[in-house]
């Protein structure tokens, strides 16, 4: 079983500022790490690799120091990193980075067919969920998002069965190989890498591809392909009002039931 | 079992310029780092001097992070008010510049990344907890926080910083005391480039960077700085650590008011504050360097007590040594032999070199100014009172004014106290 995990190096958005005048992220000085839900995704392939074999190929599109996010990735039992890198990447939205991992997918795919791609749900720095089901549809996977569990992968019948669990319903489903399925941090607990793979990822050659090497249209790369525009962008206001209290756990207790019964509230018991 | 024939503890500069050296040799080198990545864990305060560097690389500092050429120093003696300034400035230095200012988060994995190229690996993440040893001691591997943590090699490298557990651990050092260990904090302010450069009256190629003594570090032994980075400005201090805790200040509390001082102030205003980095810096001198090596173990750079504040210098001589200790490894390699007699080139070649020469040249000079807190707490304050004070022109004649500073001078300790005093620290330096 052949399979494929973008992930992304992302500035670790508990150490970033907003800059409250002009609302954006201030990413500098920000440490990188790899985005969490995409280790997750990481964890869920190595786990199915354990159980039914094969190999996992980790992608990534950014600068050179997305490296640093692909060797964890190969520590955690990836076999192959593949970094899309260049100056025709740059600036990509969510439409022009699914392009991008689709036809680096489409080449990885040329040596041997891909059964699963796993995405991670979404980027600390984005939010936007979008690059996974982007992928599902550009190469017509079945798409699976918010994976808790999974069940089985039958490679004779070619499907997967899996748990979907989103904030209203937890569902069971079986779907058709190939696919894409969306996890996030909540599930797949990460394994500490032991010294000899940590050894063997710093070990794997990197493979740095450009838009050329995967043949991509250079007009729906990076900034050029990418139709977003962003209309404005706020830091979230402190919400009026809060009272804060401090002090013993004991006190705060009383404090907090003599606050609450100032203000009318009711409490059982 | 894991393997390697060279293990390296630390990819600051001294663990990644052995690495450098023995990987090209054809040795299989891994480096331990326990930081996401080298350099994270790193804080230098000042010049970064490219001599080694460029031994190891001779397209220094081509492709390399610098953030400016420093072509102008600036000796500070400072009271509350008062700065008496002494610049060194030099032609060569614009042909052929002879320090930079780097960023240790940029400039550590560019540096660590020339050792991948010539074929060492680097583990990060990883910390050394342990060495392992044969029942005779032999030090024969490391071992780390991780799962199947254990790595054998046939020479561990500790290059493992100030405050080498390690090293500790085999007996090489005792523990290092507070007055062994100066503690150094750094601010890091951005400011636009063209500002700097017109605030400071340099060129984009150009940078400056002062050193400021005396009421700087509030009288405690120690030097404060500033310098230029391309758009930002570093600003801080080392202290040594039992000064600190004899004058009961942070050192936060001492940076903060350098930055405050009337001279500093002007300088950064305006200025973004965007970082704060502390670390421990060795500063315990040619005394507390410990056994360079032992039966299949060499310590490196700051593990070593390699940092000369007098001269000023840490990184050139981690790189010195990094070097040098690989260069001896490759000969005992040749000899199949890893014992502390097929090591000992290391530690004669150290002994003969500038690192430990510089160390032993000022070897009684720290113990004598701590002896000695007159020098930093009544003579360095009367010069630059005194500066002051001879070159207003405020009605008293001139005469009495040095009679009333010889006065002063004078009165704390005697007509001969301090000349004796300054006599005995030229001795000890010379």
């Amino acid at each position: 079983m052949q399979i494929v995990v973008p992930i992304k190096q992302v500035p670790d958005t508990m150490v970033v500022r907003i800059d409250p005048e002009t609302g954006t992220m201030v990413r500098e000085g920000a440490p990188a790490i790899t985005n969490p839900d995409d280790l997750h995704a990481v964890e869920a392939a190595n786990q199915l690799k354990e159980r039914y074999g094969g190999s996992i190929t980790v992608l990534s599109m950014g600068p050179m120091q997305a490296e640093e996010s692909l060797r964890e990735a190969l520590s955690l039992g990836a076999d192959r990193a593949i970094l899309l890198s260049g100056r025709e990447f740059a600036g990509a939205d969510t439409l022009a980075t699914s392009y991008a991992l689709s036809m680096a997918i489409r080449r990885i795919a040329e040596a041997a067919p891909v059964d699963l791609v796993i995405c991670g749900r979404s980027a600390l720095d984005g939010e936007t969920g979008q690059v996974g089901p982007g992928l599902a549809r550009r190469l017509q996977l079945t798409q699976l998002t918010y994976v808790k569990e999974i069940l089985d992968v039958d490679q004779q019948a070619r499907t997967i069965t899996v748990i979907r669990e989103t904030d209203r319903q937890r569902v069971t489903v079986r779907g058709r190989l190939p696919a894409l399925l969306t996890v996030d941090h909540t599930s797949f607990p990460l394994h500490e890498a032991p010294l000899p793979e940590m050894i063997r990822a710093a070990k794997v050659p990197l493979e740095v591809w450009g838009g050329a090497d995967v043949h991509a249209d250079p007009q729906l790369l990076g900034l050029k392909g990418s139709p977003t525009v962003v209309h404005k962008s706020f830091a979230p206001p402190q919400p009026p009002g809060a009272q804060w209290l401090e002090g013993e756990t004991d006190t705060l207790i009383e404090q907090l039931m003599e606050l609450l019964a100032q203000k009318g509230v009711k409490i059982d018991g | 079992m894991n393997r390697c024939e060279v293990t390296v503890v630390g990819a600051g500069p001294a663990g990644v310029a052995a690495a450098l050296v023995l990987a090209r040799a054809g040795v299989d080198v891994i480096v331990l780092e326990r930081g996401e990545r080298p350099g994270t864990k790193n804080v230098m305060g000042g010049i970064l001097y490219p001599t080694e560097f460029e031994k190891l690389l001779p397209d220094f500092p081509k492709g390399a992070p610098i953030e400016r050429p420093i072509t102008q120093e600036r000796f500070w003696l400072m009271d509350e008010s008062t700065v008496v300034d002494l610049g060194v400035t030099a032609a060569e230095w614009k042909q052929h510049p002879h320090g930079f200012s780097v960023l240790r988060a940029k400039f550590d994995p560019w540096f660590a990344q020339q050792a991948k190229a010539a074929g060492a690996l680097i583990v990060p993440n990883t910390t050394v907890t342990e060495l392992l040893q044969d029942e005779n001691g032999k030090v024969i591997g490391v071992r780390t926080n991780r799962p199947d943590g254990d790595l054998y090699a046939d020479v561990v490298v500790l290059a493992d910083g100030v405050n080498s557990l390690l090293a500790e651990q085999i007996g090489l050092h005792p523990r290092w005391k507070p007055d062994q260990v100066a503690v150094g904090v750094i601010q890091l302010f951005t400011l636009p480039e063209e500002e700097i450069n017109q605030r400071f009256g340099i060129k984009s190629d150009e940078g400056l960077e002062i050193a400021a003594y005396g009421g700087a570090t509030g009288g405690l032994m120690g030097q404060a700085f500033l310098y230029t980075d391309k758009s930002a400005l570093s600003v801080g201090l080392g202290v040594l650590l039992s000064d600190l805790m004899e004058a009961q200040i942070t050192p936060y509390q001492l940076l903060d008011r350098f930055i405050q001082h009337p001279a500093i102030a002007p300088l950064l205003e305006g200025a973004q504050r965007r970082e704060y980095m502390a670390h421990l810096m060795p500063e315990g001198g040619y005394d507390a360097v410990p056994k360079l090596y032992g039966d299949g173990v060499v310590v490196v750079g700051d593990a070593a007590m390699f940092v000369n504040p007098f001269t000023r210098q840490g990184m050139n001589q981690a790189v010195f040594s990094g070097r040098t200790a690989a260069e001896a490894i490759l000969q005992a390699r040749q000899l199949g032999e890893y014992d502390a007699r097929a090591l000992s080139e290391y530690g004669e070649r150290m002994r003969n070199s500038f690192v430990l020469q510089d160390l032993r040249q000022f070897r009684e000079a720290l113990p004598y100014l701590e002896q000695h807190p007159a020098f930093l707490r009544e003579l360095l304050p009367l010069l630059t009172h005194g500066a002051k004070d001879l070159l207003s022109a405020d009605g008293r004649p001139i005469g009495r004014k040095i009679d009333q500073l010889m006065q002063q001078a004078f009165a704390k300790q005697g007509r001969l106290g301090l000349a004796r005093d300054a006599y005995g620290l030229w001795r000890r330096v010379r």
